[in-house]
Order: C-alpha cells, then structure tokens, then sequence
C-alpha cells in the first residue's frame, strides 16, 4: 500500500518538476524582455547582468512613442490584422458553406486542392504576389497586405470552417427555412451561431498570422508610414548602437495586444482544434 | 385551413427515380399519412409539400394557390422532423418564438402564443431549457410546440416518433391525435409504421418504390388491400400468404394448398370462378385463425391441422409459428389454448375474411366487395 502510494507520489512529482522546467523555460525570455525594457539604458550591458532592474524606468516606453514612429506602426497592424480578419471570415465562411452545403462537380476536387496551396511556405508565394500586386498597381498599399494575410490564411481557415459546418445537421436549416427565413436568415440565425467557436478560432489564427507576419509586409511595403509592428520595430535596429531597452519595450507592447486577444478566447480555439477530429 | 393537392408529381435523383406519378388530395382538416417502407419515397413527397425539395414534374397546391415557385416560408407550413431539429443555441422559448420573430410578430402575442401552446403541450416548466438539457419525449413536444405556434394551414411530420421509445410512442400518438382534434387543421404525416398509420390516420396513402399503391381510411386499406403488398405491410401480426390452386369439386370451389384443401364460401365463390385451374396466392390474417376449441361453432368445417414451431404468449393472446404441410403460418389464438411446441393442433380458419391474390405482379386483390 505504501509504496504504492510512495511510487504515484513520486511519479506526479517528477512529472510536476518536469512540467514547470519546460514552463520556466517558455517563460525566460518573456521575463528577460519585461526586465529589459523596465531598465535604464546603462544597466541594459552592465556586467554581471541584473536580473530585476535596480533602478525600474519606463524611460524606454516614452521614447517607444515619443521619438519612434511606434504609435503608426501599432495603428497599421491592428488596421491590417482587423481587415484580413474580417475578409478571411467573410471568405472562408462563404466558400466553406459552400463546399458542404451545395452539390456540384468536384466539390471534394475543390476542398483538397484548396489544402494544396497550404503547403508553398510564405517566402515561395511572397514574390509572385510582389509581381501580381505590381501589375494591378496596389503595391505599397494595406489592401495588398490585407489581400496576402487571407490569402495566405484562406486554405487553412476555409478547412477549418468546412469541418464545423459539416457538424451543423442540414436539417436545423431546413427547420429555419420552414419556420419562416430565407437561406441568408437560416445562416445568420442558425448556422453562424452554431458554427461561432470554429469562427472565432479561425479568426484567432488569422489574427496572430497577420499580426506576427514580418515577410509580405518586407516586401509588399516600402513606406515607412505603412509599416507593421514586426517590420517598424525591425528597423529601430539600424542605429549604429542597439538600443535593447528600446526594442523590448517595443517587443512587449506588441505581445501585450496578441497576449491578450488569445487569452480572452482561447478556449474556443481548443474547441477549434478539436472540431475536425471529433464529430459533435 | 387548407386543401393540399399533388398533381401528377414525380421527383428524379439522377437516374432513382424517389416519386412517380403521385397523384394525391388531402382534404382540410384531414389527417393524411403517407406509409411505406424505407425508400419508398414518402419523405420525398412531404419533403416537396415543404418546399425543400423542388418536384421534377407536376404541381403542388396549398389551399388554392399552386405553390411549386414559392420558398418553404411562403407556403404557411409548419413542419416536425424526425432529429426534432431543434436550435440548440435557443432556449426552448427561443425556439418555438423563432418562427414568429421572423414573421415581425408584435412581442406579446409572441409570448401569448407560446405559453399557449407551451401549456397544450405541458412544457411550461421547460422554457428558458436548452434543448440539449432536455429527454427525447420533451424534445419532441418543442418541436410540435414550434410547429404549432405559427397556426399554419399545414402541419407536415417526417417519423416525428421514430426516435422514442416504445412506450412513448404510444402516448404521443394518442396526443397527436387529441392536437389534431383540437387544432382541426390538416395533417400530412410521414411513417414507416403501420400501427401509427392505422391508429392515427383518417386517410392512409401505402406507397412503395416511389409509387401510391393505395389511397384510403385505415379500415379500408386493412379490409379491402388492392395488392398483396399493401395486405401484408398493414396490419400485425403480417398476413398470412399461401400459393395455391383454386379448383371446383361438385359444384363448389376449394383453395388446394397441397397439404390442404379448404372450402370458398359460397358469397365469394363467383368472383373467383374466373381463376379455376389456376394459381393464385391465398391470404387471411393471423387473427383470422383460431384454435378449433374456441373457434365459432359455424366455422369449425374449415380445419386444418398443423405442427406448433414457436408459442409466443402475450397475455392477452397467443401467437403460434405454425407448419402446415410446407407452409408456415401465424395465428393470433385465445389465451386457454393448451399447446406445446412440437404438438399438433387444429386449427381453425375464417374463411370470410380470405383474400385471393393473383399469383403475379403486382399480385392484385381479386375483389369479392360490391
């Protein structure tokens, strides 16, 4: 009996110790990036380093929006993270009732090479799209980045809401339509309702694509008054001395934002993830 | 309140072929049940009175307007689905008033109307529930109870009780039928059940491979089945089918099933004159055969004996597999009957409810009523 007991104790402490091992490990860097960005420029190279600031400044903060052009850089992500949000849904969700609510020739052909397209990594797709923007004459414009976010995002998205329509019966559609709504009304009232978490999980994984993405905004963007967060804070690194309190200051109010955003809705993303595997 | 009418429907899959030449009027107020097995193509046809399937032919009326053109919305239906198709993100309330806020009905006469149909149903107690906190007999009530609100001139139910069970079933039937006498409005309902069919309907339609075999009151299509089909889908324990001849001896004419010979009564005699020397299919329903010890003194001529494979007492009757020469029969005797299996018994027929089919399809009834 004892040592039974002995061995579940020591096995849940061993699995306890490992487990916060890994958390302390995802959770320096974030701790290093806070204790930066709250030090004063002499203390950020002192020698042994300080863990916790002696002297705790949010000097680098004010420099962050007073003499940086951080404040149009944070506007510019949430602009364009929000728009390629709400075309992505708009798209994937239309595309997805689509694909499981019609008949048509190769609807299955359809979804699978959709897939396809998932695979080219960015930095494949980043060019001819530079190419394709040109020629339509929208280079160095937020609607090309918002177009690149859902396009990018589109095959993985659409498969996801494709997953959480196929859980939704027809028949609480056709209920709708019978009770006394048009195909619009029954989606609106009845489907999106039903089809919300997968909604709001892909909206989640639209929004940290868009707000994390460093590539297409590189190169589809030149001016600095366009640029996003992850390109704006990239160039702060051009003077001739890193300014490390400067950046983690930036690195901590771009992860705020995103931090946030997924804590608020994280559980519907959970609810997202596991929608394909377990029909509900 | 409505008349529904089908005129010269027929509904293609590709190349299946779910509803041929449906011809059919269900009068106001009348309780219509479209019976078949599965696949036949009922739900097809109630699926088109909906509007959720459109016909490939023919047209549909509701009331006095041809509605084939018109969305489900604008037919004045309400339906009841076999999965109850309730909105699981709605309370119950939600549910039955989500028909009438669609319809810009003012906010307390949607309250008025849901309590009152919420009480006929006894679901008051249940209204701020999500469905899923709900049993399947409650479930089915919300569904009747959002079909009953919008006062529509047709209720359409697709197997509304094929997912309860035994028990409730036979209680929501007797509901059904009370709502359907409170409501006096016109039913189509949709089972593969004959017992439903028979216990709930005031017109039965049978239907089979997408085709009507036959339109009438469940006594009619009972007593008076045009084929051999609708004889053994209507009524249970199923009818008894026998291949035989029909001959004439001195006069008179008999059934000769080979192991047996029985005597056609001299009513029906001369409607199957016509099938001397040929063979035919015998049939008389379970209930129709008795113990020769409790049979009626005036049929006891009619006997004939055979070997008990299966005893199945249920009370208030018994039914017995039983073996006659090489034919197997069910009969439904009285209680008192003492037999084993494996003994012989007498039994006893009532010749007066025999049916002849012809031995080919579609095997029709030959008709011995006026």
């Amino acid at each position: 009996m004892n040592r039974w007991r002995f061995k579940r104790l020591s096995t849940r402490g061993l699995l306890y110790g490992a487990a916060i091992l890994l958390a302390l490990q995802a959770a320096f860097p974030f701790f290093w990036m806070v204790s930066t960005s709250l030090k004063p420029p002499v203390e950020v190279f002192a020698q042994p380093p300080s863990f916790i600031p002696h002297h705790p400044t949010w000097e680098n903060f004010w420099r962050l929006f007073t003499s940086t052009g951080f404040l149009t850089y944070f506007r510019n992500s949430v602009i364009v993270s929000g728009l390629a949000v709400l075309l992505t849904m708009i798209v994937s969700a239309a595309g997805a009732y689509s694909l499981t609510r019609y008949e048509y020739m190769g609807r299955e052909k359809i979804a699978g090479l959709i897939l396809c397209t998932y695979m080219f990594a960015p930095i494949m797709v980043v060019i001819p799209f530079f190419i394709l923007v040109k020629k339509i004459g929208i280079e160095n414009t937020h609607f090309a980045l918002v177009l690149a976010f859902t396009s990018f995002c589109l095959p993985f998205t659409l498969w996801l809401m494709r997953a959480f329509f196929k859980t939704i019966p027809v028949q609480l559609e056709e209920a709708a339509l019978v009770d006394g709504a048009d195909r619009v009304r029954a989606v609106i009232y009845v489907v999106l309702p039903l089809a919300l978490p997968g909604i709001i999980a892909t909206s989640i994984f639209t929004f940290i694509l868009a707000w994390n993405d460093y590539i297409f905004t590189r190169i589809l963007i030149t001016s600095d008054e366009l640029k996003t967060l992850p390109v704006g804070v990239q160039d702060l690194f051009h003077s001739a001395l890193i300014d490390w309190g400067l950046i983690m200051a930036a690195g901590m109010m771009i992860t705020i934002p995103a931090l946030l955003f997924f804590v608020t809705v994280q559980r519907y993303l959970i609810r997202g993830w596991g929608a394909g595997a377990v029909k509900g | 309140m409505a008349r529904v009418i089908l005129e010269n429907i027929s509904k293609n899959f590709g190349t299946v072929q779910a509803v041929r030449d449906f011809n059919l009027t269900v009068e106001d107020k009348e309780f219509a049940i479209l019976v078949g097995p599965s696949g036949c193509g009922k739900s097809t046809a109630l699926r088109m009175i909906a509007g959720l399937e459109e016909p490939s032919t023919g047209t549909i009326y509701i009331g006095d307007r041809a509605v084939n053109d018109l969305p489900p919305k604008d037919r004045d239906i309400a339906m009841v689905f076999q999965e109850y198709a309730l909105y699981p993100h709605m309370s119950v309330y939600k549910n039955m008033a989500f028909g009438l806020k669609l319809r810009k009905f003012p906010k307390d006469e949607i309250d008025r109307r849901v309590r009152e149909a919420s009480e006929i149903l006894g679901i008051q107690g249940l209204l701020d529930r999500k469905p899923k906190q709900l049993s399947g007999g409650q479930r089915q009530r919300v569904a009747v109870g959002r079909a009953i609100v919008r006062k529509p001139a047709v209720f359409l139910f697709d197997e509304p009780l094929s997912n309860l069970d035994a028990k409730l079933r036979v209680q929501m039937r007797a509901e059904l039928s009370k709502l359907h006498d409170r409501l006096q409005t016109t039913i189509i309902y949709v089972t593969h059940d004959q017992v439903e069919a028979m216990t709930m309907g005031t017109k039965i339609v049978v239907m089979k491979d997408g085709w009507i075999q036959q339109i009438g009151s469940p006594l009619e299509v009972y007593n008076y089945p045009v084929n051999q089909f609708v004889a053994g889908f209507i009524g249970s324990p199923v009818m008894n089918f026998i291949p035989c001849r029909v001959i004439s001896k001195d006069g008179r004419l008999f059934i000769d099933a080979e192991a047996f010979q029985l005597p056609i009564p001299e009513k029906k005699a001369p409607h199957y004159q016509s099938l001397v020397g040929s063979e035919a299919i015998f049939g008389i329903r379970p209930n129709d055969i008795y113990d020769r010890l409790y049979a009626p003194e005036h049929l006891k001529g009619n006997s004939v004996r055979a070997v008990v494979d299966v005893i199945e007492p249920l009370g208030s009757e018994i039914h017995l597999n039983v073996t006659a020469g090489r034919h197997n029969l069910v009969a439904v005797v009285d209680v008192q009957t003492q037999v084993r299996v494996h003994q012989e018994i007498e039994l006893t027929f009532n010749l007066d409810k025999m049916h002849l089919f012809e031995k080919d399809p579609p095997n029709l009834r030959i008709k011995t009523e006026a």
